[in-house]
């Protein structure tokens, strides 16, 4: 959400279109998503932030500014740095509007709208016609490659079947009628389509719609002997550092172990050496007041001092030097 | 041809027509039997790790998911790993660069490589070829392990390697019958095989003293008792060593005096 804030504080008036992953950690990354903010003014966040760290080159196509947008001349420029981001927002001066009051009211063209919709209705009885063509070769019909494909790669970790696993989601009832929409099981974000168990879900990730569906063309780049001989070595030394990683991990341990062995010894130690020194110390002292009175031979008041402060409870200051 | 396709579809289309014949004029698609090939399409391990893997991915398969070799395995009759990407280097078709990749350079690394390796070649390759890539690695004692219908077994490389060579049926894939290579020498496709061990008939025909004096290896082992080599039996090898000792001792010290 941070993300989209800053964006808001950016931007006086624009539509942004992100077909990636770039804004944010947003779950949906194959979706479009919409922010349509009207005459936005705030003059302290015309300055570019900081704190937009948009990913740079991506793949968002913008429709800018607005009142060109209302006129339906919608200009697209993609991919956008985040830099041409900044000054596009900062040229524009945060007070500067061209709208004029009633600008914010949708402007029809007429003409575009018709032509529009005439493109679309041939598209569509275009791709019927292929559809039933391709019906009745006995093929399945794919949406046609528009030539902007990337090649389908292995996957790089088994599909994550678990991740989901124990938690709760709250699926609205009714979302997903047959497979369609979002609903309790595997969903694909790309198709908008639910799966009830991982195995119609690693095969409808396979299937030419999917794969259509996120931009590949489900073909794979052949490896060279070169390309097989650098993955070997790859594998190998990762495999090698991950052995040094664990020996020495396994050495640190020892050491921490060592460690903590020493200074518990040496706590007894001096616990031990305690013990001793105190016995001894009493010992001494019995031997002292044994050496003192042992003769019994008392000179009137000499120990006065001492036996006073005895029966009032204080045994010498420590000192051995009387 | 720059590109694969993802998935085996078109692959199995092309089985009996327009596909590329395997050197040994097979159609990759059709060398294993129909049965299995349905198991392994339908096994999710083939779905979720076979699909969109290239010549090189297919190595990171092996490191990660083959630690035993086999064809189908369990009552349920499942596609080993091993087998399901077997079948993907018929789909794949490897180069016989990429092939000696995986031999040598990541075989030795990776046992299971070699092995997988080893059976693409017997199933695609000219008899010729086949003897002449397998048989170097007769000399291969690592062990694998191997998985059956009924359970796990333990196995070499080596052995592996003569299986393939000689038995009919590995890996729930019969083999296609070659020429013995015995025919393949008299039609001058191959030369006579050398073992690392030296000739056979050589080892066969020598005297054993010389063959023994030719490993290195003679009076000086000290398990033997000084006497043996006269044909002299001792009841107690222990006794025998001490009393060797002292005697090399007594020597020590003859040689101390001046
Ligand atoms: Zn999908």
């Amino acid at each position: 959400m941070e993300m989209i804030v800053s964006i808001l504080s950016l931007c006086s008036s624009m539509i942004i279109l992100c077909p990636s992953s770039v804004w944010g950690n947003s779950e949906d990354s194959a979706t479009t998503h919409r922010f349509h903010i009207n005459n936005f003014e705030a003059p302290a966040l015309a300055q570019p932030r900081p704190s937009f760290n948009h990913q740079q080159p991506c793949h968002c196509t913008y429709i800018l500014p607005s009142s060109t947008l209302y006129n339906g001349n919608t200009t697209e420029t993609s991919p956008l740095s985040a830099n041409q981001f900044a000054a596009m927002s900062a040229n524009k001066g945060a007070y500067e509007t061209t709208a004029s009051d009633t600008d914010f009211r949708k402007k029809y063209d007429r003409a575009e709208y018709a032509a529009k919709a005439a493109e679309r209705e041939s598209k569509e009885k275009e791709e019927r016609k292929a559809r039933y063509e391709a019906k009745l070769a006995g093929k399945k019909y794919h949406v046609p490659l528009t030539g902007n494909e990337t090649l389908t790669e292995a996957r790089a970790s088994r599909l994550d079947v678990a991740s989901n696993v124990g938690k709760v989601m709250l699926v609205p009832a009714g979302a997903a009628t047959g497979k369609r929409g979002r609903g309790a099981g595997f969903y694909c974000q790309a198709c908008d389509l639910t799966f009830k168990d991982n195995l119609q879900w690693v095969e409808h990730e396979n299937s030419m719609q999917h794969l259509r569906a996120i931009g590949q063309t489900g073909e794979v780049r052949r490896a060279t002997a070169e390309d097989v001989h650098d993955r070997i070595t790859m594998i190998w030394e990762k495999i090698i550092d991950e052995k040094r990683a664990d020996v020495k991990t396994l050495g640190e341990r020892l050491e921490v172990r060592k460690m903590e062995d020493d200074k518990e010894r040496e706590e007894r130690r001096r616990k031990r050496r305690d013990l001793v020194e105190k016995k001894k110390a009493i010992k001494e002292e019995e031997v002292k007041v044994k050496k003192e009175y042992g003769d019994d031979v008392r000179i009137e008041g000499e120990h006065d001092e001492d036996d006073m402060m005895a029966s009032m409870g204080i045994v010498g200051f420590g000192s051995s030097k009387k | 041809m720059a590109h694969h396709r993802a998935d085996e579809k078109r692959f199995m289309d092309e089985r009996g027509s327009s596909g590329p014949l395997a050197p040994n004029g097979l159609n990759p698609a059709t060398i294993m039997e129909k049965p299995v090939r349905e198991r392994i399409i339908d096994s999710y391990f083939w779905k979720d790790q076979c699909f969109a893997v290239n010549e090189a991915d297919i190595i990171n398969r092996v490191v990660d998911h083959v630690n035993f070799i086999g064809g189908t395995y369990g009552d349920a009759q499942r596609p080993s790993p091993f087998l399901c990407l077997a079948f993907k280097l018929l789909q794949l078709a490897p180069s016989d660069d990429i092939l000696r990749e995986y031999l040598e350079f990541g075989g030795e690394k990776f046992k299971y490589l070699r092995a997988l390796a080893l059976f693409y070649i017997r199933l695609t390759r000219q008899a010729k070829d086949v003897y002449k890539m397998l048989e170097p690695y007769l000399e291969d004692r690592r062990k694998l392990k191997r998985r059956t219908r009924i359970g796990t077994s333990l196995t070499f490389m080596d052995q592996f390697a003569d299986d393939l060579l000689t038995k009919d049926r590995v890996c729930a894939t019969t083999l296609w019958k070659m020429p013995k290579r015995e025919l393949l020498e008299d039609l001058d496709v191959l030369e006579p095989r050398v073992s690392p061990l030296g000739d056979i008939e050589d080892l066969l025909e020598s005297d054993p003293e010389v063959v023994e004096g030719n490993n290195g290896r003679r009076a000086d082992d000290s398990e033997e008792s000084p006497g043996s080599e006269f044909g002299e039996v001792t009841p107690e090898p222990e006794g025998i060593h001490v009393d060797k000792e002292m005697g090399e001792k007594e020597k020590e010290h003859d040689n101390d005096e001046p």
